[in-house]
């Protein structure tokens, strides 16, 4: 019964690490800019760090904060702070439950006052408490003790409470207070009446405290004191203007680094004469799963964190070396399909099961162009037989995928009103000539090149096999940058290797079948975890669904318009506001990616560039890769994110299917039968290959 | 089907994981399901359908059982002694006044495994004197319920003080070892002293093995804490596995012909579905009852090779 | 320190009369379109019998029994404050009867609060079973949007900016999305959850760990290890109360905990236990009940009757 205990990933996310458990699995960059370096710790500009989830987000503030430092530095405390420049005050912001600052026959302005009287005391309290466990025992603490406290009471309107006489007291001091006002809140919706007194003035003791620790005591002088605020999404919209509002008005020693999941931040306005705080002026982004998609250390950093999960889950030692080496290793647990030119081995299965039998692609080929000939739309073929003379010259059997090119090219040819007989042919040349190595390059390359994994998700569909997500370094680019979902995915496929009766990581790789049922659970959980808070949700998951859909029926379409297709881009400026809502929204919940486009920060996107999260892409049996860029008009769009549109989005759909589908391609039939003139240059384009 | 098959292993996975102590990984349910004929091409599908049953098994393993064992002794003895207490005090809450009156009622009490001490819910006593950190005196042997007068002559109490006789079970199925082995037992006591209070308290009963009970012996309470009606009987038209939505390809009449046609193999008429027919799903940690389909727990000791998922612990009549 | 499970519970009669002293000065229901709930208020001998109406059923004021009490307010303690002050009023001396079958959990709860402020110190609740459960495991209670996970009035606690052993106890029911949206909303919490064993029916254990399995990601496992399985009945609140003590004590012994947050999203029973609970032993603590909020519930068109439960609900002074 304890085999959840035995599954090395486990533990997913940061928050179920303790403290000693972030600092033992703590892996860093490889090389070039490390998490310090990004995050900044000492720098005094405020900064946001925003990430989807399983970015890592938490895990990144809670190594910056006191409990970690603590560890870190061990004995050598306060010389380690003050190396660090630094003392991390962590704070979750679901810890205030400030949900219930609101309503209860209290008017707004009311609660507003009460928060930011809440926050001062909470805050205060953290960082008092914090700067005692650091420095309580120091003799220059008990000599300037008294001194400390005085000034620190000056900041309070204390009345009937007595004055405490030692920094701990005023600790308490601050608890009770905060208590009294939790106690007043809480009774409020059942009396009706909100009786609250404001001691401290917003500000005073947040960057007071820090100011006269600073003063006092020589391991603080020139510290940083740095309010880490994660959970920010936590917090209402008014909550969020008062911490733009301590940011705004930010005083030295202090700074702010917030956490905040990407749907989260929900104003950066202020209370400070009503002014919005700009980015590059009162704050700075780090935006931290797409940093690390960017960075083309990714795959080395992600095998490294799974290297050193190990590592500790078997009580092996590892160092950066060991790490490193491990790390380099791991590719070789993981089952994966041979390579061999051609894909021949890769593409055994099809010879295999069609012994003797046609290739379920020649069958449908054989249909279409039987089709195709009834409605004299196959210019060049006139009689059946003329059929098989050109399927004849289009096989391969030794290689299937290649066959696939060639079938591929045919469709493409077809689609441009060529004559077929010629085609067929000219296909049959080029592969003779490839096979032997002689072609020059050309659009046979091309397409093998591009659209080789697609041919190869179709061969795998039209014989009934799983799509392949095999092996690590597939793993690591589904992640996309969210080291979580890599270890989620690693998890599902640990548990499936161990249901299977396999040894994962301890000498037979895991298998391919194990790595399959472990990806498409991992997608599955995925695609369930996304549902967000609220009616939006659904308005998002409908449009996702329709993209998923959309590009499904591209992929295994007769002849794909892009290749790979995952990836849309579109003028979202000519869309309904709505519609540019719902992509919005996508993008903060990370089910979209945003990969490019022009963007610029302080106007509206002009032409935006989103990759359907790789996650999903085992649920509608799409490419990791990002390649083809599917570009949809606004009216598209609307169809697809606008509830109100939606109706329309199958019209939009099977229309643009059509022009990849047999024998017709969208081409209008003319009333006598007959295609059009045949072209030289087809009117679709054939999709531009990022 | 494949994907039906799929969603039928991704449950197993599942349940293997958390539930059923890992008895269940793809190699073992792989090894049971080649027990079963392939289909050549049309459906239905004897291994499927072997599949479907198999993701609706009920296990109790080693924690839940502990945990019921809890429950059995804590809402089904405690709590009518503790209400009679309250009731008879002027409801009250004290516990200064309801400690000792408990107690004294508990010391007056004997729990006694029903059936022969070898049997499972013998076996049980154990864990459920542990679970509830009952004292040792309280459990006794049948054979202890009474002594000779002077040694050889009529038959008395052996303890005249006991107020109350408790006979556990693990479960109760068709009532017929329940009954034999209560009936006299319980009119020997009742003679001795009428208004003694015996209980047969049982964690899975049938609802008509419970009936039985209650119906044929003079118990003055036989209660189980889960009573499994005719739903829980597999192929019954009530039954709760076959209730609708049921997937595509799975089909309750095919399924039950095909429990008979191997259950024949494995145990004489009327027994073939489980005993007495029960058409059982359930196991538990120590024991898989025989009134579960014997497809699940045979084990080819006595009949075909087969190799079960979920084996039992027969009981051997000497 | 009070015993819970003393506290007076049973069953009262399907068919038949119910006990003349079986009877209520004012008797309070939530209207759904249940059989059960409707049998159950027409048997319910009282002066006054008030049903309530809940905006998240979504009951047109067609459909609205003669009488009721609906509001649009989604703010329990306002929506129960309206009730009251508008339909009862001064209660002192008088019984309360309450079917909580058909209440949406956070109006149940603030419920127990008003009660107590309002001196009352004991009242009967009644709770029903239908004859089936639609769909099993795929029985859907709420619609799954979840508007916001949030503390319910009058059960808000003083909480403490330490947040360094934080814990969140579920009673964990089918709803996987609101045991996932509760768990990510106090993601950095030991997750406790409590299972329903024994259940109300003996499948349902089962199929509740297989529908809480697909929240594991966001509250780790309950049969992971002994420690860390818990378990209460289904249908009664005062095991319940006493289970969640002993995991507080529990914990708290290992290492005192900084944050307390309960979370019964599980049977009805269950949640008045969390709520008496939480009354008798957590108030003024760093203690809350929190809840993800739903904008829409199932009207539940079940049929049949089961059983009923009474308990008799002991209230502290508060």
């Amino acid at each position: 019964m304890k085999d959840a205990a035995q599954n090395p990933f486990n533990i997913t996310k940061a928050v179920d690490f303790s403290d000693q458990e972030i600092h033992d699995y703590w892996v860093d960059m490889p090389t070039g800019d490390s998490f310090s370096s990004m995050a900044k710790p000492t720098s005094p500009m405020p900064m946001l760090i925003v990430g989807g989830k399983g970015s890592g987000k938490t895990h990144l503030m809670r190594y910056f904060s006191y409990p970690l430092q603590r560890i870190r530095h061990g004995r050598d405390l306060l010389e380690g702070i003050r190396r660090d420049g630094y003392i991390g005050i962590y704070l979750r912001c679901g810890g205030l439950n400030s949900a219930r600052f609101r309503g209860k026959g209290q008017p707004d302005e009311k609660w507003d006052d009460v928060f930011a009287y809440y926050m001062e005391l909470w805050l205060s309290q953290l960082v008092l408490g914090t700067a005692l466990d650091a420095v309580g025992e120091m003799p220059e603490v008990l000599s300037r003790e008294p001194n400390i406290v005085r000034d620190l009471l000056s900041l309070v309107d204390l009345r009937e409470h007595t004055s405490p006489k030692s920094l701990w007291d005023l600790n308490l001091l601050l608890r009770g207070l905060q208590k009294e006002l939790d106690v007043a809140v809480n009774n409020s919706g059942m009396t009706g009446k909100l009786p609250v007194h404001i001691t401290v003035t917003r500000g005073d003791l947040i960057f007071g405290i820090p100011k006269v620790f600073a003063a006092n005591l020589s391991p603080f002088r020139d510290c940083l004191f740095l309010y880490l605020l994660d959970e920010f999404e936590n917090l209402s919209e008014v909550q969020q203007r008062y911490i733009q509002t301590l940011i705004r008005e930010r005083q030295n020693p202090c700074s702010f680094k917030i956490g905040a999941r990407t749907y989260g931040i929900r104003t950066l306005k202020t209370y400070s004469a009503d002014e919005e705080n700009k980015e590059g002026s009162e704050f700075e982004v780090l935006p931290l799963d797409t940093i690390l998609r960017a960075n083309d250390r990714y795959q080395e950093f992600a095998k490294r964190l799974v290297a050193k999960r190990l590592a500790e889950f078997n009580r092996v030692p590892s160092n950066v070396e060991t790490l490193n080496s491990m790390a380099q290793s791991l590719d070789k647990h993981f089952e994966e399909f041979e390579k061999s030119p051609f894909g021949r081995s890769e593409t055994a299965f099809v010879t295999d099961k069609y012994v003797g039998r046609d290739r379920p692609y020649f069958k449908t080929l054989r249909q279409n162009l039987e089709k195709g000939l009834d409605a004299d739309a196959a210019r060049g073929l006139s009689v059946p037989d003329e059929i098989e003379k050109a399927i004849a010259l289009l096989r391969c059997p030794e290689f299937p995928l290649l066959e696939k090119v060639n079938i591929f090219i045919f469709y493409r040819e077809w689609s441009k009103c060529h004559n077929l007989q010629k085609a067929a042919k000219e296909i049959a040349d080029d592969c003779r000539a490839f096979l032997a190595g002689t072609l020059k390059h050309g659009r046979y390359q091309t397409v093998l090149e591009y659209f080789r994994a697609d041919l190869l998700a179709q061969l795998l569909r039209e014989t009934d096999q799983r799509q392949r997500y095999v092996g690590l370094t597939t793993f690591v680019e589904i992640s996309s940058g969210f080291p979580r979902n890599l270890l989620i995915i690693l998890k599902h496929i640990f548990a499936w290797a161990t249901f299977n009766g396999e040894f994962p990581f301890r000498g037979t790789p895991i298998s391919i079948r194990s790595q399959q049922a472990g990806v498409l659970e991992a997608s599955e959980w995925f695609y369930r975890d996304s549902r967000m808070i609220g009616r939006q949700g659904q308005h998002v998951m409908d449009g996702i669904n329709r993209l998923g859909t959309l590009f499904r029926g591209i992929r295994f379409s007769e002849k794909p318009s892009e290749c790979s297709c995952c990836t849309f881009s579109s003028d979202l400026s000519r869309c309904t506001d709505v519609a540019r809502r719902v992509v919005d929204l996508a993008d903060k919940w990370s089910l979209l990616i945003n990969v490019g486009g022009q963007r610029d920060r302080n106007t509206e996107r002009v032409d935006a560039k989103y990759q359907l999260n790789p996650m999903l892409a085992p649920r509608w049996d799409l490419a990791i890769y990002r390649r083809g860029v599917l570009a949809l008009t606004p009216e598209e769009i609307d169809a697809a994110f606008n509830p109100e549109h939606a109706g329309k989005f199958d019209e939009f759909a099977e229309k643009r299917i059509a022009r990849m589908a047999a024998p017709f391609f969208g081409h209008a039939r003319r009333p006598l039968g007959g295609l059009p003139p045949e072209r030289t240059q087809s009117l679709f384009a054939d999709g531009d290959y990022d | 089907m494949e994907e039906l098959v799929r969603s039928l292993m991704a449950k197993i996975k599942t349940l293997n994981e958390t539930l059923w102590e890992q008895r269940a990984r793809e190699p073992n349910v792989n090894e049971w399901l080649d027990n079963f004929a392939i289909s050549d091409t049309n459906p239905p599908d004897e291994r499927v359908h072997a599949l479907f049953l198999l993701s609706n098994f009920m296990y109790f393993g080693s924690i839940q059982i502990r945990e019921l064992l809890k429950a059995l002794y804590r809402d089904l003895y405690r709590y009518p002694i503790m209400e009679g207490i309250r009731r008879a005090n002027h409801d009250t809450l004290d516990s200064a006044v309801i400690g000792p009156s408990f107690e004294a009622e508990r010391r007056a009490t004997r729990f006694l495994g029903a059936g022969n001490p070898s049997e499972s819910g013998c076996h049980l006593l154990y864990y459920f004197r542990q679970e509830n950190a009952l004292s040792k005196d309280l459990f006794i042997h049948t054979h202890e319920i009474f002594t000779r007068v002077g040694g050889l002559g009529a038959l008395q109490l052996r303890y005249p003080n006991v107020t109350r006789y408790i006979f556990i079970d693990d479960f109760c199925g068709s009532g017929e070892q329940g009954v034999s082995y209560l009936r006299d037992l319980v009119e020997d006591i009742r003679r001795l002293k009428p208004k003694v209070f015996i209980g047969y308290y049982v964690l899975f009963a049938t609802t008509s093995g419970i009936s039985r009970i209650r119906n044929e012996t003079a118990v003055n309470a036989a209660t189980a804490i889960y009573e499994l009606d005719s739903t829980f009987k597999c192929f019954s038209v009530e039954s709760r596995y076959f209730q609708a939505p049921v997937p595509t390809g799975i089909d309750r009449v095919f399924c039950r012909q095909m429990c008979d046609r191997y259950g024949r193999t494995m145990v004489d008429a009327p027994h073939v579905l489980g005993f007495e027919d029960s058409e059982l799903l359930v196991g538990f940690h120590h024991n898989t009852p025989d009134n579960t389909l014997p497809i699940i727990w045979f084990d080819g000791a006595a009949g075909p090779p087969w190799k079960p998922i979920f084996r039992r612990y027969p009981k051997i009549e000497w | 320190m009070i015993d819970y499970t003393l506290m007076y519970k049973g069953e009262l009669p399907v068919e038949g009369d119910w006990p003349p002293a079986v009877r209520w000065d004012v008797f309070v229901s939530a209207y759904t379109s249940a059989e059960r709930v409707q049998r159950v208020f027409r048997k319910a001998a009282a002066e006054s019998r008030h049903w309530l109406v809940f905006p998240e059923y979504g009951f047109t004021p067609e459909k609205c029994p003669a009488g009721a009490f609906a509001s649009e307010s989604r703010d329990e303690a306002e929506y129960v404050r309206s009730f009251w002050d508008n339909s009862i009023g001064d209660i002192a001396g008088r019984t309360v009867g309450i079917d909580i079958t058909g209440f949406i959990r956070p109006y149940l709860i603030f419920m127990l609060r008003w009660l107590a402020q309002r001196g009352v110190r004991r009242f009967d609740a009644l709770y029903t079973e239908p004859v089936i459960y639609a769909k099993r495991e795929q029985t859907q209670f709420s619609d799954d949007v979840v508007v916001e996970v949030r503390q319910i009035a009058g059960f808000e606690g003083t909480h403490s900016p330490d947040t360094s052993n934080d814990c969140l106890i579920i009673g964990a029911g089918y709803d996987h999305q609101l045991i996932a949206q509760v768990a990510e909303h106090k993601q950095f919490s030991r997750k406790i959850q409590i299972f329903g064993l024994p259940s109300l029916r003996a499948d349902m254990y089962q199929e509740n760990v297989l529908q809480a399995y697909r929240a594991e990601e966001a509250v780790g496992r309950h049969t992971a290890d002994e420690s860390n399985s818990y378990f209460a009945p289904a249908n009664d609140p005062f095991v319940t109360a006493n289970t969640l003590r002993q995991i507080v004590t529990r914990i708290d012994a290992l290492r005192p905990i900084t944050n307390l947050y309960l979370s019964p999203v599980a049977t009805k029973p269950q949640v008045l236990g969390f709520a008496l609970y939480y009354l008798t032993e957590r108030l003024n603590t760093a203690t809350s009940l929190i809840f993800p909020f739903c904008e829409a519930y199932n009207p539940e068109t079940t049929k049949g009757l089961s059983r009923i439960w009474k308990y008799t609900v002991e209230l502290p002074p508060v």
